[in-house]
């Protein structure tokens, strides 16, 4: 009458974890692999663009109700917004959300993120917008030689709005 | 204000729509007589405008002259005639002091912006996608400049080059 031994049983235990854990992080390389379409469509190339400018916006709005001193930031709020939802506007255009039963945009759907903690210095908060601002410029910049004709006014436009939002701030 | 090349969707004359090559050449033409005027504009600008916008007319004048002849060129080594400036232009108000010799040269500003947006719109390639980019990009900048001293509020718009 022979019982296993309680460490081979807990060895054992351990191999399938490993195991699991192995075969997890193996499923994606080999999904990879093959020549099946994804299951996901390729996220939009103006999906950053988009998070880019929530961002601004609520970091913006954060610093305007932080530092009501400040000249133009409630400028970059709403500036950024109206990118935010052009952006948004242009991503579903192109793939329309899944309407299961409810109207749920999928740009819109995630949870909004919490507010940004602003610097209480004053002018630390500028340059945290000012850095944005540019890093927003940049990013918009870097897409305007490649998207369709019928996007590249809307991301040159971007650019060359947080460029003079950048100017005035 | 208003030159000849306002229609919507690029056509021959005999109305058929434009090849790629075709299109990007009427867009740059667009441009270009956009430039004119922006030029022609800073010009009469400049005789109601005290010495406080010295600076921002020079550099307005300056840049749009040396887009036009740059554009000029690159016109004419495609094998095409640049389209020449016109006497004049019709302003949105009657330039009689400064605050409408204001409106002109921000009206200029705005029109370039637009025209090079259209530019961007009807070329895939990347040069002349970065010419215009950089046109769109100063137009707004100029025009931020315009728009305040103006007073107007807000001092950007968040779609430069949006008709």
């Amino acid at each position: 009458m022979t019982s296993p031994p309680q460490g081979r049983f807990s060895f054992g235990r351990r191999r399938l974890l490993i195991a699991g854990v192995l075969g997890a992080l193996a499923a994606p390389v080999l999904a990879a692999c093959t020549s099946e379409p994804p299951a996901e469509p390729e996220p939009d190339v103006l999906e950053p663009l988009l998070a880019s400018a929530r961002a601004d916006a609520a970091l913006a709005e954060a610093v305007a109700a932080a530092h009501p001193g400040l000249t133009a930031v409630a400028l970059v709020a709403s500036d950024r917004a109206e990118h935010a939802e052009a952006l948004a506007e242009e991503i579903d255009r192109a793939n329309p959300p899944a309407t299961g039963g409810e109207e749920q945009p999928a740009t819109s759907s995630a949870a909004p993120p919490p507010p940004p903690e602003p610097p209480g210095d004053p002018e630390a908060a500028r340059q945290e917008l000012l850095a944005a601002l540019d890093a927003s410029r940049e990013q918009a910049s870097a897409l305007v030689a490649t998207v369709p004709g019928f996007r590249v006014g809307l991301v040159a436009a971007v650019a060359a709005s947080c460029t003079t939002l950048h100017d005035v701030l | 204000m208003s030159t000849s090349a306002d229609a919507n969707q690029p056509t021959s004359p005999s109305g058929t729509p434009l090849s790629p090559a075709a299109e990007a050449t009427d867009a740059v033409q667009r441009a270009l007589a956009a430039e004119h005027a922006a030029f022609w504009a800073y010009g009469l600008a400049d005789a109601y405008l005290d010495e406080q916008h010295d600076g921002a007319l020079a550099e307005g004048r300056t840049e749009h002259r040396r887009r036009r002849d740059e554009v000029e060129a690159l016109l004419t080594a495609g094998g095409t005639n640049p389209v020449p400036a016109e006497p004049s232009y019709q302003t949105p108000e009657p330039v009689v002091d400064a605050r409408p010799a204001l409106v002109l040269v921000l009206t200029a500003e705005t029109d370039v912006a637009a025209a090079w947006r259209y530019v961007l719109e009807r070329t895939a390639d990347g040069e002349l996608r970065a010419a215009a980019f950089a046109a769109l990009v100063d137009a707004a900048r100029r025009a931020v400049g315009w728009r305040q001293a103006l007073g107007l509020d807000p001092v950007t718009v968040a779609f430069p080059g949006r008709g």
